[in-house]
């Protein structure tokens, strides 16, 4: 396991699409920070932008990241038969795969730790220090921690069982991208208003609003608590909330977080087993 | 090139690939329909005929950039690219004859979307609020535009040997364009006062002006960004809200042309090994 791991991320170092997706992390943390001090110098002092704002947007692309990321640097295993190899060598399918996530979740966190570097290294000057809690942002580093981890055992997951690399490269990519348009969409439905209050015109030309009136599309009952249970599940519902710092319950978020990586880890792990590598 | 051709559909009646598309796009129309058909029992509510009809735009977008490098990449791993050189087709040939077929497979799919919209929709939905004439032009528009993004797919799969990057390559390339469109259409969608005054005769006038209202040359520029993108031209076909129907086909064969000449020029010099 320690040799497939210093094996793993030897071929991480030299490997472009990870630098790639370490520059574009670190990119992509300076453009939050510039595209945000300008707004807030666009609105005329009408609201101000801060570091902590910032800091945890990249859960919002993290997941894609990984999506790209995974199967392109694992999938050549297969095309190159690298994990017959590995097998033939006498290391088990269990500590490969293990290995491999591994190796996956590093790259990731390494991205995340570019985009915080560039989000820092400009925010600070620009914006000014933290505003927030420091419990508040530990408790998102360590979430947003986990939900990469989630991410990253499904995307592990799909690539470990699909032995063609552009497959797993789609497969993940249209699912990341049907996770987070799934995610939006539960998260404007939650957000729906109780009440609507509609506005009338008076005759005299005034606005007058009229009394508010049930919103017949507010989630209530069980099925707002399913709602949110799939929105807390889903790891790029937890990308929403930690990219606002608006999050619920973190011990749920991390829970659930955790139960995901468990559960895909555990059947990845045994697909892959009984999988014919040919 | 006729032969390209019929040997490329034929692959593609025998292509699990293709074939999920199509239940893919299918099942999308039938579902969005079915929503509005529930909040039509539920609520009464009634829509526009126009207000699914042409989200394939979008949808397409993202499915031809998983489709093309799929299909057409596989002819770089299986060598038949060298295969059908060797044998005297051209390389304008082989280019043109993928892009045909992928539009080809573009429109069967936005037809599986639009095929559950109508059979449900006519009798659920309202007439649409636009004429005839113009939901033609909208129809033909937005197959203009579908064309582009199979130009642009088949100009990235042509010119990239490896199956995975160019799957890669278009699908983020994809989400970017489509953020970008989003993002420039924000600042379009602020209107020009920031409210209306309705005076004593009952007359409506402008109020106070929107400091944040783009207009003069950058609007001019941001309209023509928007309208050249194809992700902008999907995010007004989604909304069949579409301020000049006629100059975005237009914008579309000039992505079309532009993408196949530079396209087919780099693949006519391209190491096929």
């Amino acid at each position: 396991m320690t040799k497939l791991l210093s094996a793993n991320l030897m071929r991480l170092w030299k490997n472009n699409a990870f630098w790639g997706s370490m520059g574009v992390s670190f990119g992509m943390g300076l453009f939050m920070v510039v595209d945000s001090w300008r707004s807030a110098q666009e609105s005329g002092g009408a609201w101000t932008s801060t570091v902590d704002a910032e800091l945890f947007k990249y859960a919002a692309f993290i997941g894609i990241l990984a999506a790209e990321l995974i199967p392109l640097f694992f999938g050549t295993e297969y095309s190159d038969g690298a994990i017959r190899n590995k097998i033939v060598v006498g290391q088990s399918r269990l500590s490969i795969y293990f290995a491999n996530l591994i190796t996956g979740y590093v790259a990731c966190v390494l991205c995340s730790a570019a985009y915080m570097l560039g989000c820092i290294a400009l925010g600070v000057p620009l914006l000014g220090w933290f505003t927030q809690p420091p419990a508040l942002l530990l408790t998102a580093l360590a979430g947003s921690l986990l939900m990469t981890a989630a991410f990253c055992a499904i995307f592990t997951f799909v690539t470990m069982n699909c032995s063609k690399k552009s497959t797993s490269v789609v497969i993940c990519l249209l699912g990341a991208f049907a996770a987070f348009i799934g995610a939006i969409v539960i998260h404007s439905m939650l957000e729906a208003p109780e009440f609507i209050s509609g506005y009338e015109l008076s005759v005299g030309g005034q606005i007058v609003s009229a009394p508010p009136e049930p919103n017949p599309n507010y989630l209530t009952g069980a099925k707002r608590e399913l709602y949110q249970f799939i929105f807390d599940l889903l790891p790029s519902g937890q990308s929403v909330q930690y990219c606002s710092l608006q999050f619920g319950d973190p011990v749920r978020l991390m829970g659930l977080a955790a139960a995901v990586t468990a559960l895909s880890t555990g059947a990845g792990a045994a697909l892959f087993r009984r999988k014919d590598l040919k | 090139m006729r032969n390209l051709l019929s040997a490329n559909f034929l692959r593609l009646r025998k292509s699990g690939l293709f074939w999920g598309l199509l239940g893919v796009m299918f099942t999308l129309g039938a579902a969005f329909t079915l929503q509005h058909f529930t909040h039509w029992l539920k609520w009464g509510a009634r829509f526009y005929l126009t207000i699914d009809l042409l989200t394939y735009a979008l949808l397409l977008g993202f499915g031809m950039a998983a489709f093309i490098p799929l299909f057409f990449g596989a002819e770089y791993s299986d060598r038949s690219i060298r295969n059908k050189l060797i044998t005297g087709c051209s390389r304008l040939s082989i280019y043109l004859s993928h892009l045909i077929t992928s539009v080809a497979v573009a429109l069967c799919a936005a037809a599986a979307y639009v095929l559950p919209v109508l059979a449900v929709g006519l009798f659920i939905y309202e007439p649409p609020a636009i004429d005839m004439g113009t939901l033609l032009l909208l129809l033909l528009g937005s197959f203009a535009l579908l064309a582009a993004y199979c130009a642009l797919y088949t100009f990235v799969t042509m010119n990239c040997s490896r199956k995975s990057t160019a799957a890669v390559i278009c699908l983020l390339g994809m989400l970017a364009l489509y953020l970008a469109a989003g993002n420039i259409e924000i600042p379009l969608m602020h209107p020009e006062y920031l409210n209306w005054v309705v005076t004593e005769t009952g007359e409506t006038i402008p109020g106070e002006p929107n400091p944040r209202y783009v207009g003069g040359t950058a609007r001019v520029v941001l309209e023509t960004i928007q309208d050249l993108l194809p992700t902008g031209q999907s995010l007004q076909y989604m909304r069949a809200d579409v301020a000049h129907p006629v100059r975005l086909p237009l914008y579309s064969l000039i992505d079309i042309a532009a993408f196949t000449a530079t396209g087919a020029a780099l693949f006519r010099r391209k190491d096929v090994k």
